[in-house]
């Protein structure tokens, strides 16, 4: 018996082998695509937890030792969690608990008068009220008609300004807020350089804290500390949520997407990546900074980091196509999908992706050299506006292949907000 | 154990020589498509309404947000570009912000947002000790004209170098109103005061129009309802065509946006509020909102060249004529069909006209073509003295006020908050409030709303809430 049981495992071992070797021509089913696009939001996320863990301990270290080894160490933290985070936004529109989620976590830009203190020529809208609150010296903030007790920095004040404020630039959470405390204004305008606050905003001596380049006492340190802390703990608590949220389990939000009808379940796939590529990509963050030539206008301000946010945006839009993510390599795909069905038009979408890769890593290679992307929009560098008028390009005819590709799969209107005209 | 090598070669021959399905295939397992079973009315903006992300579930504050449903990854791009430069606060110029800068040397607010709160409606102040924030006040002389120092309207910000115009102080008039039945209602209207004028006393004859902003949803769509159509129907609805100068140039046409219709277009009326609102210069309105006699304003607002660069005016425009209409709730309940066929006997169907269908325009195809609901005849109507502000706009006069769309009306508080207010200055704290002010033209319909009894007025309400 025990002969007979490998030689058939052997057997199913061969049938697969054959039906796999020539997969390439059948069409995966719906269902299958789907449960790949899952399996890479997950193992996106599952990653970025991972670097807010690790961007945590550093963060403990900094506040328990304040010194600019600790300082440099949570910025480092901050980038490196930040490389996994970019590429989950491609998950944003399809899906529309995710943008309203993305909301409390990723939220900009900041007025960053709200939070702590500014520069003599800060900017702030004229019509924020809130837009000079300083929540680090500030004891009450006042937000409508509502006034809040500020004297005990923790999670549930931070949420609490979060949602009560009606101006979006006063932002209490997400991944920004950390970036403008370990950071702090960048005020090199277009000459590139980031954010330069001293380690001293945190320091534990009461005679050694400042606010940037004066003494402050040492009650503006504690509170620095406490809101670091208290946005840290925020952060990991949305990005656990959003795991499980993605996670195999009957009910999830995920396996409802896979069990759910499939082309409903396509149509938010390919929505979700033409808008992340056209609306987002090109038109919110490459366009409109362009357009308006304002370093407030780069989404990592702060720690200049946006060339690289540029390219794993980008490069998170061919994981969802390619169903990979790191070492995960989905058995189905939205590209086998394509390939098998509508080859012409997948190749023209391979192409377009390959294009928009090369634009986007001109834009980070230039960045890793030093022309991070405010220097790039800075008014008269026509080098620098090409770099990004390429990938608005790239990345808009990406946009309206993902809608061809819709089209040609006959799903009807993509955009779930649509009424279907059956 | 043979036969099952051969069944082995044979089902892999089969996968093999399955051939690649024809195109364009069918793919995976296709559910029963999500029909949205929903007749005309149910969807304002036609196809390009918006439904629900979540379905199931109710709109959220992003109610009057939404680009139209029927845009493609093109059109959207561009909408999300304008929607940026409507939402994000512009700088005073100069300043180092090349292209955001521009705001002032007068202005009322920063950004197109900062009264179209989310793109609905402003709030007028709560009363007098709190500044204007997102609402404004027009002004004009007794016989039409414009104040000599201060122009038509008081903006209530200046540039740092400047003397700053009167503060408006706003003190709300309670009166209370009983219908037949017994039920009363408090009603309050505004009392404006300009205080501090800086530079000379204000005649008490001057006229004051408090003015919030209205809500963005649609615009493209109404701009795009034949104007021989809105013409012609005013034989049927008793109402008039505020006949306007277009821009460049001059030229009489029928005028459709703003509370007296002032403006013919979508853009004309963006760039009027850029310069008025914002002290924005632009191609068409190429001064920024310094009264004749405003030395000081003039003297800080010398360029000629627009502030709007023409890709951003081309991105904002596009965007406020694709924000789309939210799909209707609860159309079907028994009690809003009552509710709706109440508002077709009392008439306000009449002047709120229900149904038009936008002309072809191939500028705009996902505007083009489509039925819209969105209960206006865009014609101006006497409404009696009560509402009258005394403002003369163009043909319109002091009480005279543009049928204003009730689209999206159900959603108003949840866009705006509470304090969003009905009416052209926000007094109306509820539909019902909005419907007592009715007077002039609207006075028999008023009188018939007030003789219907409290389940008839439910009704109606549910009605005006299911938009």
């Amino acid at each position: 018996m025990l002969a007979l049981k490998l030689r058939c495992g052997a057997l199913i071992a061969a049938v697969v082998m054959v039906a796999t070797s020539c997969s390439g021509q059948r069409a995966p089913s719906t269902q299958q695509v789907l449960e790949g696009y899952r399996r890479v939001a997950e193992a996106s996320y599952q990653a970025t937890l991972q670097g807010v863990i690790e961007l945590q301990a550093v963060v403990d270290a900094l506040i328990t030792q304040p010194s600019p080894a600790t300082l440099d160490a949570a910025r480092q933290a901050w980038r490196a969690a930040r490389v996994p985070y970019a590429q989950t936004e491609a998950l944003r529109f399809g899906n529309w608990f995710v943008d309203a989620w993305e909301g409390r976590v990723n939220a900009w830009p900041i007025d960053e008068g709200f939070l702590d203190y500014v520069s003599a020529d800060y900017l702030a809208s004229p019509t924020n009220p809130n837009a000079r609150a300083n929540l680090i010296a500030a004891e009450q903030i006042r937000i409508g008609e509502r006034s809040l007790n500020s004297q005990t920095l923790d999670e549930g004040l931070l949420e609490a300004l979060q949602t009560l404020s009606d101006h979006e630039s006063n932002v209490a959470t997400g991944f920004h807020a950390i970036e403008f405390f370990l950071w702090g204004q960048d005020l090199n305008r277009h000459g590139g350089g980031s954010g330069d606050r001293p380690w001293t905003d945190f320091a534990l001596g009461a005679e050694d804290c400042t606010d940037g380049p004066i003494p402050a006492p040492a009650r503006h340190c504690e509170r620095r500390r406490a809101v670091l802390q208290a946005l840290l703990t925020l952060l990991r608590r949305e990005l656990e949520q959003m795991t499980v949220v993605w996670g195999a389990q009957a009910g999830s939000y995920g396996d409802r997407l896979v069990q759910g009808p499939a082309d409903e379940g396509l149509r938010r796939v390919l929505f979700g990546l033409s808008s992340m590529a056209g609306d987002e990509l090109a038109g919110e963050r490459l366009q409109v900074a362009l357009l308006s030539q304002a370093p407030e206008e780069e989404q990592d301000c702060f720690s200049d980091d946006t060339h690289n946010a540029i390219y794993f945006n980008a490069l998170g839009i061919d994981n969802f196509y390619f169903g990979r993510f790191g070492a995960l390599q989905a058995p189905q795909t939205l590209a086998d999908l394509a390939r098998a069905t509508e080859p012409a038009l997948a190749a023209q979408i391979e192409r377009a992706l390959q294009a928009t890769q090369a634009a986007v890593a001109a834009i980070r290679q230039a960045g890793a050299q030093g022309a991070v992307f405010d220097t790039l929009i800075r008014p008269g560098n026509a080098q620098g506006a090409a770099m990004i008028q390429a990938a608005i390009d790239a990345l808009q005819t990406q946009a309206q292949l993902f809608e061809a590709l819709g089209q040609a799969l006959d799903l009807g209107p993509l955009n779930p907000a649509a009424p279907r005209a059956d | 154990m043979r036969w099952l090598w051969i069944l082995a070669a044979l089902l892999g021959l089969a996968a093999c020589q399955e051939a690649p399905p024809p195109a364009p295939a069918r793919v995976g397992h296709y559910a029963p498509p999500a029909t949205v079973d929903l007749p005309p009315e149910a969807l304002p903006g036609g196809l390009t309404t918006h439904l629900p992300l979540q379905p199931g579930t109710r709109l959220s504050a992003e109610a009057f947000s939404r680009p139209a449903s029927n845009l493609d990854a093109r059109g959207r791009a561009l909408f999300t570009v304008g929607n940026s430069f409507f939402t994000s606060p512009w700088v005073l110029a100069p300043a180092s912000v090349a292209a955001r800068d521009g705001l002032g040397p007068l202005f009322n607010a920063a950004a197109c947002q900062d009264c179209h709160i989310r793109d609905g409606r402003g709030h007028p102040p709560a009363g007098p000790d709190e500044p204007l924030i997102s609402a404004l006040l027009r002004i004009g002389m007794r016989d039409g004209s414009p104040h000599p120092l201060y122009g038509a309207q008081i903006q209530t910000r200046a540039a740092p170098t400047l003397m700053p115009e009167p503060q408006v102080q706003v003190q709300w008039v309670e009166h209370t109103l009983v219908y037949p039945d017994g039920r009363s209602v408090h009603l309050r209207a505004p009392q404006i005061r300009l205080s501090d004028p800086a530079h000379g006393v204000l005649d008490d004859t001057l006229q004051r129009g408090l003015r919030v902003a209205p809500p963005m949803i649609g615009l493209g769509l109404l701009e795009r309802i034949p104007a021989a159509q809105i013409r012609a129907y005013a034989a049927m609805s008793g109402g008039r065509a505020n006949n306007v100068a277009a821009l460049p140039g001059g030229q009489k046409t029928l005028g459709r946006f703003g509370w007296k219709a002032a403006q013919p277009t979508v853009r004309q009326q963006s760039l009027v509020a850029f310069a008025e609102d914002l002290g924005i210069r632009s191609r068409l309105i190429p001064q920024a909102g310094c009264g004749p006699l405003q030395k000081d304003c003039q003297a800080a607002d010398t360029g000629t060249e627009p502030e709007l660069e023409p890709q951003i005016e081309e991105a904002v425009v596009f965007y406020a004529e694709h924000l789309a209409p939210p799909a209707r709730r609860d159309h079907d309940r028994p009690e809003v069909r009552a509710g709706e066929a109440l508002f077709g006997e009392l008439g306000c169907a009449r002047c709120h006209r229900p149904r038009w269908v936008t002309e072809q325009d191939p500028q705009r195809p996902q505007l083009s073509g489509q039925t819209i609901f969105p209960y206006t005849d865009l014609l101006l109507h006497d409404m009696g003295p009560e509402l009258a502000d005394g403002i003369v706009e163009a043909e319109a006069g002091g009480s005279d006020w543009r049928t204003p769309p009730l689209w999206g009306l159900g959603h108003t508080q949840t866009v705006g908050g509470s304090r969003a207010g009905f009416l052209h200055d926000g007094r109306a704290r509820t539909p019902e409030e909005a419907i007592l002010w009715h007077g002039g033209e609207a006075a028999a319909s008023r009188d018939a709303w007030m003789r219907l009894d409290a389940t008839q007025r439910r009704y109606l309400l549910r009605f005006l809430g299911s938009l």
